[in-house]
């Protein structure tokens, strides 16, 4: 159980605090408030779920950085704000597949949550693709989204790196679905979204996620620690406050 | 006192409480008080969530134990209910009402609160707070907020 937690929330708690970097400096007023509001959801997930097996705080803020199972491409900087887009809808076609999985979980605590979560997820997904949807209506734009996929191609499926613990979540009754089938859905999902684009091969890509050695295996990166360093620093100055 | 008794008494009590963001409708009008439980002499309330990430939700939860503890109560627990998952069509016809009085379009329908026209475009699926939309009405050309 805990391995699968981790799996999902250490994801959604990463990508969470990102988010909130757009906080204020977003490209658009309303853009600003769509990705607050989301940040917000990706963090109060990995809350629901931490909760199943503990205290959420103990685990974001006492846990050492190497345990957070999160994949690399979710810890990395903002850079820009086209970015920020492709790597969200990524990671939400991403997480899409694994919570529709949770709803059919042997686990009411799984079970329940994955309802309640399904509902929000499906408009942060409708955002995203929507929005990347208008972004390629024009050439210009798919030249855009074109340079950071071909930039970041392989990175961004660093969400399918595995270590043991994580293979062994999947195609269990707490987690009804093969590491395959996630792959293989997701892979048709988001050649849709960007159909404008030559993706690698199916084969070449699990070539690459499956000998990458990366951060869903403790092996953490700068940027990682640089953001560990923020999102742990209140909780630094005075441990054992209680807020 | 009979369960029954008792169980009446703790919704009548929290069924008073309201949302913190929309003082105008109470939770029991939001369709967040999903059911009241005694299980040897333990009262279990069990409530359900807006939105996942709503700010206002332990606010409400710190309310609801203030106001058992009020009663009397030692032996409670407040616990969230995610499924089945809390729907905006669970809003009673009371707190629809409430929600124009406060200047929020209900959900499931599109009209504007101030001059009741249908002549309105939505603007922002994410307003200010998890649960409302921005709209604007061209008829009395004022922007309102909706309930998701």
């Amino acid at each position: 159980m805990n391995e699968l937690i981790f799996y999902l929330a250490d994801d959604d708690v990463i990508l969470g605090y990102r988010d909130c970097e757009w906080t204020g400096v977003g490209p658009f007023l309303e853009e600003d408030l769509a990705l607050s509001s989301i940040a917000q959801d990706e963090i109060a997930h990995a809350s629901m779920f931490y909760e199943i097996i503990g205290n959420p705080d103990d685990f974001v803020y006492k846990r050492e950085p190497k345990l957070f199972k999160n994949a690399y491409i979710l810890e990395l900087e903002n850079y820009d704000y086209v970015f920020t887009l492709i790597r969200h809808l990524f990671y939400d076609e991403f997480d899409y597949i694994r919570i529709s999985a949770l709803l059919n979980s042997n686990n009411y605590d799984l079970k329940s949550r994955a309802e309640k979560i399904i509902l929000e997820e499906d408009y942060h997904l409708k955002h995203f693709r929507v929005f990347i949807n208008r972004i390629s209506r024009k050439e210009e734009g798919i030249e855009i989204l074109k340079q950071t996929l071909n930039k970041f191609i392989f990175d961004l499926f660093s969400l399918f790196e595995t270590d043991e613990k994580i293979l062994n979540v999947y195609n269990s009754p707490l987690f009804p679905i093969s590491y395959e089938e996630h792959f293989e859905k997701f892979y048709e999902s988001i050649k849709n979204q960007f159909s404008f684009y030559s993706f690698p091969k199916k084969e070449e890509i699990l070539n690459y996620v499956k000998n990458l050695k990366s951060s869903r295996n403790g092996n953490k990166s700068e940027e990682f620690m640089k953001l560990y360093m923020t999102f742990t620093e209140v909780y630094r100055i005075e441990p054992n406050a209680k807020w | 006192m009979q369960s029954g008794d008792l169980k009446s008494i703790i919704l009548k009590k929290i069924s008073r409480i309201r949302d913190p963001e929309i003082p105008t409708i109470t939770i029991l009008d939001l369709g967040l008080i999903y059911d009241i439980k005694i299980d040897n002499e333990k009262v279990i309330v069990e409530i359900r969530k807006t939105y996942s990430a709503c700010p206002a939700l332990e606010l409400i939860k710190l309310s609801i134990e203030n106001d058992l503890k009020e009663i009397g109560i030692t032996n409670y627990e407040v616990k969230w209910i995610y499924s089945p998952p809390w729907k905006s069509s669970d809003i009673t016809p009371e707190g629809r009402k409430a929600l124009k009085d406060a200047g929020i379009c209900p959900p499931d329908e599109e009209v504007c609160p101030y001059c009741n026209s249908k002549n309105v475009v939505l603007q922002s699926e994410f307003g200010p707070t998890k649960c409302r939309m921005i709209y604007y009405c061209n008829n009395c050309k004022n922007p309102f907020e909706k309930i998701r």
